[in-house]
């Protein structure tokens, strides 16, 4: 300790020494800035010129006569003659570059919130704070245990055989549901059950069946999906498509190996006995075999020649041959029969033709189906000739990558399959017009126009066919453009912010302009004029523009009155039916009688008088008393003369209502309510119809049940008085809020509509 | 008496009327829409009613806070406590306030010369100002003895100070002045330092949000873009004028909004600097401060034309605009974190208290109140594109130099857009390209 002491005054000693002499100095010297910090910066205030600073070189030197420092000498000596590193960057180059960079990172970093507010601003409602409070909530057994105390032989069980404490798996509870996920997960929880029970409803409901015809086409159902399922497992797991393969085979066998649908049975030779002679018999023995043919097919297509011969085989029935219900022989193109004849061709066009089937289409006739064929053909040759040229395009263009050119494929089977498509549409071009006519003249003529139009059709297909090999040789350049673009797409897809907008569903007017400001001085003698002006205004808006057909709130409701005689004028028209009382359900019943005591009808009356009163044009009398004569008190110009200053007016058209009876029509605009009509459509409307549907949607509990009055009138920001709202964190990212829409794509797709 | 009889509902007035107020009564409602002809026209009429009512109503102005002996600086409002508002004058004196009272609760003088800002930790515990005597201080917010009257810390810039943020968790905070600076708390220098240009920067703002982001305006007419831990600014955006201020959006991290001398105001995306998102016109004079309110779908704007203007994010004009007589040129407006209020500070030493919604109730509302106030605003909403509810809602009185103001700015603009459409007229067509308000004003972005 003592020792420790010392050293300390010794040092403080020598410190005060050395200042002291230094003092004797003159000279001002900075001394170097004792901090007790790091610092990156170089504070230019106390900046000292003589650095004793240790020099390498020097230090070289110092070094060379030892020995045993050596290794030290040589590395230096490595370092001094090391090649110099390459000039950096000149300043503001290198400082733009940083900041390019960080830029960028930022870019793609904010584009994370993309999602959220993009959300926030097109959501029907958003309440604030967003963050929900999180509670932790105990397991109830906690809490129970903690209100029951133990008594005093329980306590000293306790301490012979301690309980072993149930531990509550905790990890589920971490993350407790909100509100609306728990509302989702029910109602996906009572969907499965639903769908649960009406499977089990069905399961049973079929197993009661009992007849046979059901359960056949049940097999054959199965069959057949056993099949489709067998061929997708052939593209994707070979090994399992063997083993189903040898099932089926199996189940082939043994049908083959039995003589079931074989028509051998004595069923099927007591029948053949009558088949002769009766169609239907005919009809089920050949049901019989089409049933065996199709369970002893074969899966793949390469059916060998011998398994052709055991088909032929079972063809033993020559009774049958002719049958155009067998289904053997429908199979044979070139052995045609007499009802097949009949309903085949052009005929069986026309037939559908006639019957205007819209899904004609699909039924193609043998010669549209030769067309079709060469063309398919022409196709499969241009396709072919694409396969071929491709590789060549890739071997001249070695950078072209093999992605590209698969998208190249797929396009051009896209393109092919259009082709078939228009070729539909072409041949869905012959109009009921023509056939019409021909119809009536005879058969060769048909076919005539029938050939001119083929005739048509291929050179048509021949144009298209030019048309898609210039367009497949643009194709051919495009890739490489495509190839820029994505890479200049992923540069932008930071900012996917319109595509994840949500489409409005109910659009309210946006009026995003200039306030009305006045003085309030000036307002007293302003409006008026304002009024004026604008109402003209309305009126020159209306007259003008088309588009901006008036928008009456008296003229949405389109409702049929059903109970009242007049309800709402039906238009501008003014017409209304007065006299249609089709529409009166209610037994007519006499007012008079109804309201005897109060004299209702005479009130109207004098009602509709007054009107046709006020309404009469009167006589304006011009006369000046003592005008060209003597006048004063007394003095009466004669009867004449006054007459001659009364002009009469105009005559007007007569009333529409003038012998309608106790009904008032309103002939005159109302000017003040033309201030009230819309003139132009708002914002976010792009059509009159769906500004006036948004108009007519009732909000009022007068009008509507009371908890769609509720939905309707939610405010679309809610806040929550006297609560701090934070801004957004990050939490925000995490939570997951659509729950059923999980595919990105869809929701672009709908982002999109 | 003839025979005829007519059938009528009679119904016993116990089933309908109430006997106390308490009492819950089901309406009985036929809503067959044949039974309700008129039932737009109806609605018409109750949105006319509402719109009149709510100008009716549309008192602002809650109060002012007095006490400052110079003109108001700055403001900050404290993260954690609504009531709890500081300013900053002048004079250097620093006043915090108790808004439930309105009343002064300190006051002392922090610094020589103007306050540049003030704003709050984000515990709420302290709260750090900046004066023109190059000293950033730091302060409680809360006295509980004597001690804590003097500043905790006290930094030593080597350059003016005009702007102070404080990042959203960590213990950082910016300065800008000749330089934007960031500080640790614990340290009395700065961690580090944002050059680019030689031009003073006077405002700076930490993104709330995207946290680590800030931005600030310089006076080369700019806008720089930080991130705070980057070693280099990110990029700048250069306007036709200066930005006076910056806010960022709360709930939107890569929006923020610039107060511009040149009567508008800027909402920039910060990934799309070339243009402007939004420009807001209608201010008359320069813009001096602007805040977006905590739900981060409007943003309120102090003007030296002597009013405070209250816009949407997403449209180019004001909702509102407040003004009182004895309002002089605004220097800060703040919009509280409850979303109701707003306080404004102003060159006459006064600091006002306005409601953010001119016709709201303030106080407990009783759900039948709130339903038929929110039934009368889903209608005003819905009838807002009809010619007399969009006058009624859109009127204000405003000064009458705003008046002649703006009068002016028309016909300065009727005058170049008539210019433009009559050379429009007389060119080739397409020569002369209808540009839009946004692609208008030249903004420059730098790398």
């Amino acid at each position: 300790m003592e020792d420790h002491d010392d050293q300390e005054l010794i040092s403080a000693e020598h410190d005060h020494l050395v200042s002291a002499i230094s003092k004797l100095d003159k000279t001002q010297h900075i001394t170097q800035p004792s901090r007790n910090e790091p610092t990156s910066l170089n504070s230019e205030f106390n900046l000292i010129k003589n650095t004793n600073k240790v020099d390498l070189g020097k230090v070289v030197t110092a070094l060379k006569g030892s020995a045993q420092h050596s290794n030290i000498t040589n590395k230096l000596k490595r370092l001094q003659n090391a090649q110099a590193l390459p000039k950096p960057l000149e300043k503001p180059q290198a400082e733009r570059i940083k900041r390019a960079t960080g830029y960028e990172a930022t870019k793609e970093k904010v584009g994370k919130w993309d999602a959220v507010v993009a959300r926030n601003r097109t959501v029907d409602y958003v309440s604030f704070p967003l963050r929900s409070m999180t509670r932790k909530e105990h397991p109830t057994k906690i809490i129970l245990s903690k209100l029951k105390s133990k008594s005093p032989l329980e306590k000293e069980l306790d301490v012979i055989d301690p309980p072993v404490e149930a531990e509550e798996v905790e990890d589920e509870k971490s993350f407790p549901m909100t509100y609306e996920e728990l509302l989702e997960h029910r109602k996906q929880m009572a969907k499965l059950r639903a769908q649960q029970s009406y499977k089990a409803a069905k399961a049973k409901r079929q197993s009661k069946i009992k007849s046979k015809k059901y359960h056949r086409i049940l097999k054959k159902e199965k069959l057949k999906q056993q099949l489709k399922e067998f061929e997708e497992l052939q593209e994707k797991d070979p090994e399992e498509a063997l083993k189903k393969l040898e099932e089926l085979e199996k189940a082939r066998a043994l049908e083959r190996h039995t003589l079931r649908h074989k028509n051998t049975g004595k069923w099927a030779k007591s029948k053949l006995v009558r088949a002769k002679y009766d169609k239907e018999v005919r009809q089920q023995l050949a049901e019989q075999l089409a049933v065996s043919r199709g369970l002893t097919q074969k899966t793949q297509d390469t059916s060998s020649t011998d398994d052709e011969a055991d088909e032929n085989e079972v063809i033993t029935d020559l009774t049958l041959a002719q049958d155009p219900l067998n289904p053997w022989m429908m199979k044979r193109p070139d052995k045609s029969n007499v009802d097949s004849e009949f309903n085949f061709g052009y005929k069986e066009y026309l037939k559908n033709k006639m019957q205007e089937n819209p899904d004609s289409d699909t039924e193609v006739s043998e010669n549209e189906v030769s067309t079709l064929t060469s063309l398919k053909e022409n196709i499969l040759k241009l396709s072919n000739s694409n396969d071929i040229e491709t590789p060549t395009v890739n071997r001249s263009h070695l950078e072209v990558k093999t992605k590209p050119q698969q998208d190249f494929k797929c396009q051009n089977v896209k393109i092919v399959k259009q082709k078939k498509k228009l070729v539909a549409v072409s041949t869905s071009e012959w109009s009921v017009e023509i056939i019409g006519e021909q119809k009536s003249t005879s058969n060769s003529k048909v076919t005539e126009v029938f050939e001119d139009l083929e005739n048509q059709i291929s050179k048509k297909v021949e144009q298209k066919l030019k048309n898609l090999r210039e367009s497949i040789e643009v194709l051919e350049r495009e890739p490489k453009k495509e190839n820029k673009f994505k890479s200049k797409d992923r540069n932008t897809a930071t900012d996917k912010f319109e595509s994840l907008k949500f489409k409005n569903q109910n659009p309210k007017p946006i009026i995003d302009e200039v306030l009305l400001e006045t003085n309030i001085r000036e307002t007293e003698n302003l409006p008026v004029l304002d009024k004026v002006t604008k109402i003209s205004q309305t009126g020159r808006l209306t007259d003008t523009t088309q588009i901006n057909a008036d928008i009456d709130p008296g003229k949405f409701i389109e409702v049929k009155p059903k109970y009242l005689n007049t309800a709402l004028s039906k238009g501008e028209s003014n017409i209304d039916d007065l006299d249609d009382n089709d529409e009166q359900i209610v037994p007519k019943v006499d007012i008079e009688e109804v309201f005897e005591e109060d004299d209702v009808v005479a009130t109207f009356r004098q009602e509709k008088q007054d009107e046709v009163d006020n309404d009469i044009p009167k006589n304006i009398d011009l006369e000046l008393p003592g005008w060209g004569s003597w006048g004063g008190m007394g003095v009466k110009a004669p009867k004449r003369k006054r007459n001659r200053f009364i002009s009469k007016p105009i005559p007007k058209a007569r009333r529409r209502d003038e012998n309608k009876g106790d009904v008032i029509i309103n002939e005159v605009k109302i000017a003040k309510l033309e201030a009230h009509k819309v003139s132009e459509l708002p914002f976010p409307f792009t059509s009159i119809s769906d500004y006036e549907a948004s108009i007519r949607v009732p909000l009022g509990n007068t009008f509507i049940p009371e908890t769609a009055h509720k939905k309707l009138i939610r405010p679309n920001v809610i806040t929550k008085a006297g609560t701090i709202i934070e801004p957004m964190d990050e939490e925000q990212l995490m939570l997951p809020r659509n729950l059923e829409f999980k595919n990105q794509n869809v929701i672009e797709l709908l982002a999109k509509k | 008496m003839s025979g005829l009889k007519i059938k009528v509902i009679s119904r016993n007035p116990e089933d309908y009327l109430r006997a106390t107020k308490r009492d819950i009564h089901k309406i009985q409602r036929n809503y067959d829409p044949t039974q309700h002809p008129l039932e737009a026209p109806r609605e018409y009429v109750r949105a006319l009613n509402a719109v009149k009512l709510e100008r009716v109503f549309a008192k602002p102005f809650l109060g002012s806070l007095d006490g400052h002996t110079d003109g108001v600086s700055s403001m900050a409002k404290h993260p954690n406590r609504l009531s709890m508002l500081a300013s900053g004058a002048f004079d250097g004196e620093i006043r915090l306030w108790d808004l439930t009272s309105r009343k002064c609760t300190r006051n002392f003088i922090a610094h020589e010369g103007w306050v540049r800002s003030i704003c709050f930790t984000p515990n709420g515990q302290t709260f750090t100002s900046a004066g023109d005597d190059k000293t950033i201080k730091t302060w409680k917010s809360e006295v509980e003895n004597p001690d804590d009257e003097d500043p905790m810390n006290t930094l030593l810039s080597m350059s003016v100070v005009s702007g102070v943020s404080h990042h959203r968790d960590k213990p950082i905070f910016a300065t800008c002045g000749e330089h934007c600076q960031l500080w640790e708390s614990t340290r009395n220098e700065p961690v580090k330092v944002f050059k680019w240009g030689v031009d003073s920067l006077h405002h700076v703002a930490f993104n709330q949000v995207e946290n680590n982001l800030l931005a600030s305006c310089a006076s080369d007419r700019s806008i720089i873009l930080y991130d705070c831990r980057e070693t280099a600014p990110l990029r700048k955006v250069v306007l036709e004028l200066r930005s006076n201020a910056l806010s960022w959006n709360p709930m939107e991290a890569f929006m923020f909004t610039v107060a511009n001398e040149d009567y508008n105001l800027y909402t920039f995306d910060v990934r799309k600097l070339k243009q402007p998102v939004n420009i807001h016109l209608d201010h008359t004079s320069a813009v001096i401060d602007v805040d977006y309110a905590p739900t981060g779908r409007e943003f309120v704007a102090g003007s030296y034309d002597k009013t405070v203007r209250i816009f949407e994010t997403l449209k180019g004009h004001s909702r509102d605009v407040y003004h009182t007589k004895r309002m002089q040129r605004l220097t800060c407006v703040k919009w509280s974190l409850d979303n109701k209020y707003i306080m404004t500070g102003s060159d006459e030493m006064n600091i006002r208290m306005w409601k953010a919604r001119a016709s709201e109730k303030l106080g407990v509302l009783k759900p039948r109140e709130r339903t038929a106030l929110n039934y009368a605003d889903s209608l005003k909403e819905k009838f807002a594109g009809h010619p007399q509810i969009k006058r009624i809602a859109r009127h204000r009185h405003v000064p009458k130099h705003i008046l002649n103001a703006q009068k002016e700015l028309r016909t300065i603009r009727e005058k170049s857009k008539k210019k433009e459409a009559n050379r429009r007229a007389h060119s080739k067509p397409g020569a002369v390209p209808i540009v839009p308000e946004r692609k208008k004003h030249d903004v420059k972005e730098d790398e």
